[in-house]
């Protein structure tokens, strides 16, 4: 489903990826771990099409196309889904009439219809209780005055709405504490399929506890530098990410 | 018949000995040559046969005006207008009806579409013929016999000053004196015509003045002039202009508006400018400096103002409320937006004289290409406002990195009892925020038009239902090309 | 003669024979005489100019002025540790003065040495931060300045120990003619990687009647740092008019503390211009006005270039019938990118004769910008008054000791600790008898 290759990526300028290789297949749940700076968020962002994070070499394949010249609401049109590690507040504009536009948007990317306002709101009272949310907190302004774990079931709430087929989780699980990470770790499972390929990216292996991936690959230094099952986050965690270090100096 | 012949005898008379110099202008004729001095405020006068006390208050405001200067303290620039070169009175022009929207400029009708502007008021906006039962004079007809039930006066204010001179009398200038300030002074000498409201005592208006204005045509000339009196425990929203753009010969416009509110009455004042901005090179375009000022003369009245202005090259606006009474409430809600070449310098004042009076101040300005918006206000708490409060916010939107947006507040403060609290702040659009919408699906422009939405919401939602959505769509036109 | 320019003349009249600082040079001599020239062309401003609408000079126009003849020579000044500047009514006095002790790279002396002394190029600096549109006092004080302190650092000097100024004014005798007046010109030109902490004390007996006119030119170089402190403590019936202009290279740090106690009427104008990337300015200011005092601050920073930060912390507390006037003014260039200003003005009156009227401004012209300011004019807090009270703390102590908490929000601002304790000492026993001591 997507496919990257020899990937290298700079932000604002400065060179982040150098030289990543990914294949994630339909109905895979990958998790991306690594210390900080290593590039594990700039990985998400890239292949969401963020602006100012540009691709200097490398392909991005994703269904068979390669998104590298597509904009961000294209990149969503095509079902990329990001759920993000700081979501963004948006004063004035409603959590519900956010999602409406976005269904919509996504719908006519697609070539369909609208969603009739019954049948939406059916479905937010349904996905809403997946994440515990409060139905006041649909009507708020997008994220304003919401707490942290308040906005990350946001996220995970606006990915069970719009139903993507690669979903990127940037840190979904910092910042929270063990209740809300059951809620949102919830929430991601139920929306676990044969059609769907998600990929977590986390700095602790405690979210793995809760999802559990089929695989999990380390990166350093902006590239994937071990790969293996959910073994890898445990070793990885006894271990810490200097033992990686440690064994690539050594191989060198 | 006699008194008519005397009349025209008379302004024979007086259109000799003005033009005396060289030309002399037919008395039937439409339009005056440009220039302005005494006679042509006679004359503008008795084309209106207006009563003896109305000549004498033209002069009087004409002989102020002369000794006035034009106000430079605005942050606008523009070259400077030659007040003997604009023509001071035109009689309104009958357009020619148009026999259905095919002959419209197709231009006009998209941007009506992106309006959401209902079929049948297309048609008249652009003087399309209309079937019988959206005649307007029907609709009106009606309209007037709802509102005369209940007692309310809604006429031209040029025929307010023969039907209702007592009341003309008593509140023309008791709220903006004619030496308020330079345009206001013009105003008064050479106004055209605008609108005269009275609602009397206990009554609450049985409608929206706007869903009047709406079938109306507004071709009340460049200098308009409106007088809006609620007595006690009345209530009344009004609603001028319209989402429609709006053409004018005419490129400097000063309107005065005043409102009286008695005891316990409340007047809510909605306005959609939507003048000509001019092209992106700033040529052409409107030059618009309206008086506006609302006095809450007795306790317990309430007067709000809402604006959206999108319209006109300059706007120089400060719709303001004299809070006199005690327990009164003064309110002001603006969205000023100015892109390509245009300047905004608006805002308000509340004064604030009686005891336990309270204000409230939202102002949203959003600059793009090379607009410039200046919010402007003052509030000013005078020694005897026990109690007084007051809150103001200020928000600025920038899009693109060669608009302006600036921020004037004065406070003044005399009595120890007060409590002010004012907040401004400067921001652009972020690039986080339109990237999350866009990774949530939305295409660029809709991400900005959302965004601008929610910034001016608050104002918005103090708009009449179907003004508010045409509102928003206002500001995705007015603002297509800023982002990109 | 119109009125004004018949005050203009008299104006002029006021200093025949007046003792200039640096007279003889002769680029300051042209300078002096490009001041008067303007001075006579915009002679004092008056409230129909909108930089002092609030600020009626009537009863400082209304007196005649003379530089002081007599300065007065008991000075009894208390023990300090640091190199200490004394000027006494405008003019330096060594006697009074300690240089000592200034550490190396420092340069501190009086204005006459300076103008004399290539190394300070005072000509190009002369004047060089003040803004393109002066005001009438401006003007006199380059046309009059009858001294100052002038303190260079080079590149890299650093002075630990704060440098202290001292202008002090004579007792005056209230059956002389005249008033005294002097007027001051002082330099703070800091080279890169400079620090250092400056402390500015304006004083005078209360009841004595003067003007004092005095201007600071603060000169950052890269990455300079300096804290600059102006306690104005002048005579409760003196006028006191100064400004502290200022100019930052890349990456100058600077700070302005202004404290406004005294004065019958005192205005500041406090300016920056940051004309080098990473540049920051902050500026705090107290008013605390009693009597009939009127105490005007005009602020205004420019932010030039992109990349520079600014922040703003004023406050006022007002009892009887004195008046604050504030004008906080933010420009942001077109190209100044990324400028992050704040800018907060609180006002506490304390009594039904006081008056606050502030004027925040924006004015933006770029788009990357995170700018805000606030203002607010309120009276102490019912709420927490009934609290105190009924924790038995009688009604007047419990005032004075939330009109302290007030006031120390920009008190705890002020880096040096000996400066800090004074001014609490200062407020908290100007509020209640005693109450210093419970802090």
């Amino acid at each position: 489903m997507l496919s990257v290759k020899n990937l290298h990526a700079s932000v604002f300028d400065t060179p982040i990826l150098k030289g990543l290789n990914l294949e994630v297949n339909a109905g895979e749940v990958h998790a991306i771990m690594g210390p900080n700076g290593s590039g594990k968020s700039t990985l998400a962002n890239v292949v969401a099409g963020r602006p100012g994070y540009e691709i200097t070499e490398g392909t991005v394949e994703y269904q068979g196309k390669d998104i590298r010249e597509m904009d961000a609401s294209e990149r969503a049109g095509e079902g990329v889904f990001l759920a993000f590690q700081y979501p963004v507040e948006i004063p004035g504009v409603s959590n519900m009439a956010m999602l409406k536009a976005a269904i919509n948007s996504l719908r006519k990317y697609r070539g369909e219809g609208e969603m009739p306002a019954a049948e939406f709101l059916q479905l937010i009272k349904e996905k809403a209780a997946l994440v515990e949310m409060k139905q006041e907190l649909l009507k708020r302004s997008v994220n304003e005055g919401f707490s942290g774990g308040e906005k990350k079931r946001n996220e995970i709430l606006q990915m069970a709405m719009l139903e993507p087929t690669l979903a990127l989780l940037d840190e979904t699980d910092s910042g929270l504490d063990i209740d809300a990470l059951k809620i949102v770790s919830k929430g991601v499972n139920a929306l676990r399929s044969p059609e769907r390929a998600m990929v977590l990216v986390t700095h602790y292996q405690r979210l793995l506890d809760y999802i559990v991936p089929d695989y999990v690959h380390v990166l350093s230094d902006g590239k994937i530098v071990k790969s293996g099952d959910k073994s890898l986050a445990l070793e990885l965690e006894e271990k810490g990410y200097s033992w990686i270090e440690q064994e690539l100096q050594q191989a060198s | 018949m006699t008194e008519v012949v005397e009349k025209n005898r008379d302004l024979k008379e007086l259109v000799k000995r003005e033009y005396k110099e060289g030309f002399v202008t037919d008395i039937e004729s439409d339009t005056l040559p440009p220039g302005l001095n005494e006679d042509v405020v006679r004359i503008i006068s008795a084309k209106k046969n207006e009563p003896e006390f109305m000549l004498e208050y033209r002069l009087k405001a004409f002989r102020r005006w002369q000794k006035m200067r034009e106000p430079e303290w605005a942050h606008i620039d523009y070259p400077k207008i030659d007040f003997q070169d604009i023509s001071y009175y035109s009689a309104p022009k009958e357009m020619p009806k148009l026999e259905s929207l095919d002959q419209v400029d197709p231009k006009l009708l998209e941007t009506y579409e992106k309006l959401g502007i209902p079929l049948e008021e297309q048609k008249m906006l652009a003087n399309v013929a209309v079937d019988a039962v959206f005649d307007s004079v029907s609709v009106r007809t009606t309209f007037r016999e709802t509102l005369s039930a209940a007692g309310v006066i809604f006429m031209p204010i040029s025929e307010a000053v023969h039907e209702h001179p007592d009341l003309v009398k008593k509140y023309l200038s008791s709220v903006v004196p004619v030496q308020d300030n330079y345009y206001a002074a013009l105003n008064s000498a050479v106004f055209s015509d605008g609108s005269f409201v009275y609602i009397p005592k206990g009554v609450r208006c049985p409608m929206e003045l706007s869903t009047y204005f709406r079938i109306n045509e507004m071709n009340t000339g460049q200098f308009e002039r409106t007088l809006i009196i609620a007595e006690e425990g009345s209530y009344v929203s009004y609603l001028e202009g319209c989402t429609a753009p709006q053409r004018d010969e005419n490129q400097l416009h000063a309107a005065v508006v005043e409102l009286v509110a008695h005891k316990d009455a409340e007047i809510k004042y909605s306005t959609v400018q939507n003048w000509y901005p001019g092209d992106e090179n700033g040529k052409g375009g409107i030059y618009n400096f309206v008086t506006k000022r609302g006095l809450c003369k007795e306790d317990g009245a309430k007067i709000s103002w809402t604006q959206v202005e999108t319209g006109s090259a300059i706007t120089w606006k400060y719709p303001s409320v004299v809070l006199q009474g005690d327990n009164t409430v003064g309110e002001f809600y603006s969205v000023a937006l100015t892109h390509n070449k245009q300047q905004a310098d608006t805002g308000t004042k509340m004064i604030h004289m009686g005891k336990n009076t309270s204000s409230t101040i939202i102002s949203k300005g959003i600059s793009a290409g090379h607009g410039q918006n200046s919010y402007r206000g003052l509030v000013k708490i005078l020694k005897g406002a026990d109690n007084a409060r007051n809150f103001s916010q200020c928000d600025s939107l920038l899009m693109g990195d060669r608009c302006g947006a600036h921020t004037f507040p004065y406070v003044e403060v005399q009595n120890p009892t007060a409590n002010l609290e004012h907040e401004a702040t400067t921001s652009k659009i972020s690039d986080d925020q339109l990237f999350y919408l866009m990774q949530r699906g939305l295409s660029e422009e809709a991400a900005v038009s959302m965004i601008v939405n929610g910034f001016c919401k608050e104002v918005f939602r103090e708009l009449p239902m179907e003004f508010a959505v045409e509102a928003q769509k206002l500001l995705d036109v007015s603002l297509e090309g800023a982002v990109g | 003669m119109s009125i004004a320019a018949d005050q203009t003349q008299s104006w002029l009249d006021q200093h025949p024979g007046a003792p200039l600082a640096g007279a003889g040079a002769s680029w300051l001599d042209s300078a002096r005489a490009n001041a008067l020239a303007l001075f006579e062309r915009i002679g004092l401003p008056g409230v129909r100019d909108e930089q002092w609408r609030y600020t009626n000079l009537r009863a400082l126009k209304s007196k005649l002025y003379q530089p002081a003849a007599n300065s007065q020579s008991d000075w009894s000044l208390p023990e300090s540790d640091h190199p200490r500047f004394v000027l006494v009514d405008g003019v330096y006095n060594a006697g009074l003065s300690n240089l000592e002790g200034v550490a190396k790279g420092v340069q501190f002396m009086p204005l006459d040495d300076a103008v004399a002394d290539s190394r300070f190029d005072l000509e190009t600096r002369f004047g060089s931060t003040l803004p393109a549109q002066q005001h009438g006092f401006s003007a006199l004080n380059t046309a009059y300045c009858q001294g100052g302190y002038v303190l260079m650092l080079g590149a890299g000097a650093t002075s630990k120990s704060p440098l202290e100024v001292l202008f002090l004014n004579s007792a005056t005798d209230s059956t002389a003619d005249a008033s005294a007046i002097s007027h001051t010109r002082n330099f703070i030109i800091a080279d890169a990687n400079s620090q250092c902490t400056v402390i500015e004390r304006h004083q005078g007996t209360d009841g004595s009647v003067y003007l004092h006119n005095t201007i600071t030119e603060i000169i950052a170089g890269d990455n300079a740092h300096i804290d600059h402190y102006k306690i104005q403590q002048d005579s409760c019936d003196a006028f006191h008019i100064g400004g502290v202009f200022i100019e930052q290279a890349r990456s100058a740090q600077v700070k302005t503390h202004n404290l406004a106690l005294g004065g019958l009427v005192a205005r500041n104008d406090v300016r920056a211009s940051l004309s080098g990337e990473g540049a920051h300015i902050e500026m705090n200011g107290l008013v605390f006005g009693r009597g009939r005092q009127h105490v005007d601050n005009h602020t205004e920073v420019v932010h030039a270039v992109p990349h520079c930060t600014s922040d703003e912390y004023y406050r006022s507390v007002l009892d009887d019938q004195s008046r604050s006037v504030f004008r906080g003014r933010i420009i942001v260039a077109q190209d100044a990118q990324q400028t992050n200003a704040e800018q907060q003005n609180n006002n506490l009156l304390l009594s039904a004769g006081a008056e606050a009227d502030t004027k925040p401004q924006l004015e933006i012209y770029a788009d990357d910008v995170q700018c805000s300011h606030g203002a607010t004019v309120g009276q102490l807090d019912p709420k927490s008054l009934f609290y105190l009270n009924s924790r038995g703390i009688d009604t007047e102590s419990a005032r004075a000791l939330l009109t302290f908490a007030f006031a120390n929000e920009v008190i705890e601002r002020i880096a040096i600790e000996s400066v800090r304790d004074e001014m609490t000492q200062l407020i908290a026993g100007a509020l209640l008898d005693g109450m210093e001591e419970l802090l």
